[in-house]
């Protein structure tokens, strides 16, 4: 039991609602409910908007549209703090919004069915904006609509008028953003259903709310812990949820990371043409390490109920027949049993199309076991010719255990000196660093980690030998509740999966990522709570989705001034 | 570019779109104006600052000690130093600062020295932490000057890059980092227009449908908390500047047509189009004010048979390998070299009795001292405008006393702050300001340095 004001049932009805929020409203200092955080106002990220036209205009082959790069704050772009609109921004919505209202007006069947009769077209409109807003309309919007209808269809008819209107519902505040005016009074916010369902929809599928659940909204059913976690549940069980995990995926485990550093040709493939070179790798190579991490969580945690710690131990992979090289594996023509995977990205107004099979295969546990040790995150923290320890002891740091390393102060260690000609391995080269004496305290957790991906080169390959010589594997963890001495990625990765600290960063992240904000002071309880339940119930991940959409804080925030 | 991408281009209206003189092909001026031509200002800023030794000059031999100003205009080719002997052409309309230091950076602790500079560079100001994020807590100097020059019915700024750079420099207000964009195309679908087959009285309606949702972001406003409600007044004031432009960019006239980029993803080719697309942009007036953020150069595109990390592998050793010395010498080179060939565009476009350039003042300028972090010696090169007295080399020594970070331990004095710089580009953009940014420092002898002034042999 969180908290005090939980209930317990459906049994309780709305009015008993009623009374639960005076409670948490007239709450003292002591109780947790006043320990709430502000939730600043959100915005649609660009794959939030891409998704949700997608929805709302099923029939369309709508584009990825592109829209200006995102800052993240504490890896996630959805971040509300930093979400100020800029000019190319509001000028790339109001392109996307020209564009979709066109092809609509060519592509959805309804308005062809009307065939520009005016009510027709304006109850479909109106049906439109509640979808796109994800509330109804009040009166007044609604006579707003008819008046600004007759306004354009003067000028340019009644498909005309509807175009405008088109851009005008996705170019409003209410679309773009996620408006959160709910029901405030002592400067506590608690959201209304239409919100909640908001909240709801674009953290489990990063889009507009479905029928259903705007059902529930409209019944004011998601006050009710019980019916929001029934109604994730419900969400969780579909394609449309595992399609948008993937979305935390590539954010909590930087996967745009793999494949942006350059790769030595020379030093890898000495004798291969470097045009043929450059084709295998970026074409078959590259894409197929970019993906297998998520394809991998995909299958472990939707298709396979799997918790933290199988994701982190997992005893198999799944990759393309052209990159099966990339575990000294080849996949057999007889094989059937490929997950098929399709993805699309806009990165930088280029949309990004991949489509292949990933087929299962055992991974050599000796070499390598779960998801951190897969080929793509290892490159990814790696130099064109050789690996990166710090780098890839940082990663685990900040992404895996939420021990947070800043970078170091770059008057002090910005290059890698060595105090030998020439290092034997690249071990060799951290460990003759001519750190100053202040870079120990960082390095030794840091180092300790990293050291311990020796085994895997710069490509990400696993090799037992670096340069001839034996791979010096070990490390130390310092930091966490499974600390100690360690003789390799295997072992790392074993211990993390039982580690209570990494158990209780993947809450922090989820929660990062749920509520489009870094945790303040004000979520040290709720999160705790949160921690707690994901321990008891061993690190199930899609449960922890759900505790999270069911937590009373999901839908009760701090009064922003 | 044919008719049917202006219309589109944002959805101009189409009934008032007319460009008599790019429709007949015509030649001869970007565009006949009654008045003086605008200011407009190019910042064309580079990372990892520049590597000093194949960069400096001193033609007179008056060494470092001293202030001193030398004639740009008396050398000849083979006096200018190895990286700005790309720039040799324009050195009469040329101002070279060599000397100043990002004084305010080093005394600011809240960040790394990349992000610390990128931010102090052009905005003058400390960084201010959100979300762990260091991003500047003022306006950046093109977006100062932009509220003086701009023009309310065209762009207000563009802010463009080449490469993906890790972070843009260009802040609108305290917190508001304006994006750039890079990629040549969409740049282009944005100024220009794509083809669609949006209805002319559809398109006719835009300035009208901005009017519509501008209202609504008012009144949702007034529901929502302070700092929420600010969010959408800014989202607000920028639909008010697109519903403007659009009908704006209706009156645009211009000479000169473009085709939409074709070329591959290199540095080299988006940098090309990137340019083209600025000299369009500045000569037919869509907009005044223009920032080029230049993205790491590839090694392997800057020397040959060599790949790896440019910061990492060759920038942070400037100072002490032969090789990344070379490769930083060459970096420097071809930026010049690239400034060069994007002035050589604005000259060749005449412009009342002269050419875009003599009213355009390109700036190059970048987020370091020296590629190994440093601040201090930190340079600038100014060309074209009209009203900066060009022609000289300005050398400032170091002389305040400050302790300052630097790649062989610490230096104890460092040259004039660069806010004096940014407060002479104002000032050469007609802004009547003394101080830009941040104000004062405390030295190493506990007496306030002050950051206010300019540099007064320039304007």
């Amino acid at each position: 039991m969180l908290l005090g004001y939980r209930l317990n049932g459906l049994t309780y009805c709305l009015c008993l609602m009623a009374l639960c929020l005076t409670t948490i409203i007239g709450c003292s200092k002591d109780e947790v409910a006043c320990e709430l955080a502000e939730a600043p106002l959100k915005r649609l990220t660009s794959h939030q908007y891409n998704q949700s036209v997608s929805d709302l205009f099923p029939e369309l082959n709508l584009p990825l549209y592109g829209f200006p790069l995102e800052t993240s704050v504490g890896g996630f772009s959805n971040n509300s703090s930093l979400n100020i609109a800029t000019s190319s921004l509001v000028d790339a919505y109001h392109y996307a919004a020209l564009d979709i209202a066109s092809q609509a007006i060519a592509g959805v069947s309804s308005i062809d069915s009307c065939e520009e009769d005016r009510v027709c077209l304006l109850s479909w409109l109106k049906e439109l904006n509640s979808e796109a807003w994800r509330r109804p309309l009040t009166d007044e919007e609604a006579t707003g609509l008819e008046e600004m209808f007759l306004e354009w269809s003067e000028a340019a008819g009644n498909d005309g008028a509807t175009q405008i209107i088109i851009q005008y519902i996705l170019e409003s505040p209410d679309f773009l953003y996620m408006p959160e005016i709910g029901n405030s009074d002592d400067g506590f916010r608690r959201l209304n259903s239409y919100e909640i369902a908001t909240r709801m929809s674009y953290f489990l599928l990063n889009s507009i709310p479905d029928d259903e659940l705007i059902q529930a909204a409209a019944q004011d059913m998601l006050q009710f812990p019980e019916v929001r976690s029934e109604q994730a549940w419900r969400l969780l069980s579909d394609e449309p949820a595992r399609v948008s995990y993937r979305e935390f995926v590539r954010q909590w485990l930087e996967l745009d990371d793999i494949g942006s550093g350059s790769v030595d040709f020379e030093y890898f493939f000495p004798d291969m043409d470097e045009e043929d070179v450059d084709d295998h790798l970026y074409n078959e190579l590259m894409p197929a390490m970019r993906y297998e991490p998520e394809v991998m969580v995909d299958q472990i945690v939707f298709e396979e109920r799997g918790a933290l710690e199988e994701l982190y131990t997992a005893d198999r992979t799944w990759i393309t027949r052209n990159a099966a090289e990339l575990h000294d594996h080849v996949i057999s023509e007889e094989a059937t049993n490929g997950v098929s995977w399709i993805s699309s990205s806009a990165v930088q107004g280029r949309e990004i199309e991949f489509e292949e099979t990933f087929y299962p295969i055992d991974l050599n546990t000796n070499e390598r076991m779960g998801i951190l040790t897969l080929p793509g995150l290892m490159h990814a923290r790696s130099h064109p010719s050789f690996p990166s320890p710090t780098l890839r002891g940082v990663f685990i740091l900040n992404r895996v255990l939420c021990l947070e390393v800043s970078p170091p102060p770059d008057s002090i260690a910005n290059t890698i000196p060595t105090d030998t000609e020439e290092p034997r391995t690249n071990r060799e080269r951290y460990t003759n660093n001519l750190y100053e004496e202040s870079c120990y305290s960082c390095h030794d957790s840091i180092d300790g980690i990293g050291f311990t991906f020796e085994n895997y080169d710069s490509l990400g390959l696993f090799q037992s030998l670096d340069n001839g010589y034996d791979v010096d594997a070990t490390g130390e963890l310092i930091g966490t509740d499974v600390d100690g001495h360690i003789s390799n990625a295997i072992d790392l990765t074993s211990r993390l999966s039982r580690s209570r600290t990494a158990h209780d960063c993947m809450v922090t992240q989820t929660f990062r990522y749920a509520h489009g904000r870094v945790e303040t002071e004000d979520d040290t309880t709720t999160i705790s709570t949160l921690q707690e339940q994901f321990w008891d119930e061993g690190g199930d991940i899609l449960s922890l989705l759900v505790n999270i959409v069911e937590d009373e804080n999901f839908v009760i925030s701090k009064e922003v001034e | 570019m044919n008719r049917r991408q202006f219309l589109a281009s944002l959805g101009i209206g189409a009934s008032s779109l007319f460009l008599p003189s790019l429709l007949r092909g015509a030649k001869g001026d970007a565009l006949a104006y009654t008045d003086q031509p605008p200011q407009r200002l190019l910042i064309f800023y580079t990372r990892h600052g520049v590597w000093g030794e194949p960069w400096v000059m001193d033609p007179e031999g008056l060494g470092s000690n001293l202030a001193w100003s030398s004639d740009l205009s008396l050398l000849a080719e083979d006096d200018f130093s190895r990286v700005l002997s790309p720039l040799y052409r324009f050195r009469d309309r040329m101002s070279v600062v060599e000397g100043l230091s990002l004084l305010s950076a080093e005394a600011d602790i809240t960040g790394q020295r990349h992000e610390l500079g990128q931010v102090h560079s052009l905005t003058g100001s400390p960084v201010q932490l959100m979300g762990g994020v260091p991003l500047g807590s003022s306006a950046s100097v093109d977006q100062v000057i932009a509220d003086q020059i701009a023009r309310a019915d065209r762009f207000r700024s563009l802010e463009l890059a080449v490469g993906l750079p890790e972070n843009s420099v260009i802040y609108r207000g305290g917190l508001q980092v304006a994006p750039y964009e890079s990629n040549p195309s969409t740049l282009f679908r944005r100024i220009f227009g794509a083809e669609n087959s949006v209805e002319e009285a559809v398109l006719a309606a835009q300035g009208s449908v901005l009017d519509r949702v501008a209202e609504r972001y008012e009144r949702l406003g007034l529901s929502l908390g302070q700092a929420d409600r600010e969010k959408l007044q800014i989202h607000q004031q920028l639909v008010r500047e697109l519903e403007l432009r659009v009908e704006g960019m209706s009156s645009l006239a211009c000479n000169h047509s473009i085709d939409e980029p074709t070329g591959g993803e290199g540095y080299n080719e988006t940098f090309e189009a990137m340019a083209s697309m600025i000299a369009t942009a500045l000569s037919c007036d869509i907009t005044r004010v223009i920032s080029l953020n230049m993205g790491e150069i590839p090694v392997d595109e800057l020397v040959d048979g060599y790949s790896g990390s440019l910061h990492f592998d060759f920038a942070h050793n400037a100072f002490n390998d032969e090789l990344s010395a070379e490769v930083m010498a060459q970096y420097g080179k071809r930026h010049s070299e690239q400034l060069a060939s994007l002035l050589d565009l604005l000259d060749s476009i005449p412009e009342a009795g002269g050419s875009v350039l003599d009213n355009t003042l390109a700036v190059w300028v970048s987020e370091l001292g020296d590629p190994a972090h440093g601040y201090d010696r930190y340079n600038a090169v100014m060309v074209g405008g009209n009203r900066m007295k060009h022609g000289k080399y300005h050398h400032f020594p170091s002389t305040l006393p400050y302790d300052a970070w630097s790649w062989d331990g610490g230096v104890a004095s460092v040259g004039p702050p660069h806010q004096k710089l940014l407060t002479t580009i104002c000032r050469a953009m007609g802004l009547n300001v003394d101080s830009f940014g941040q104000e004062g420092v405390i030295g190493s002898d506990g007496v306030e340095i002050s950051l206010k002034g300019w540099l007064e042999n320039l304007t």
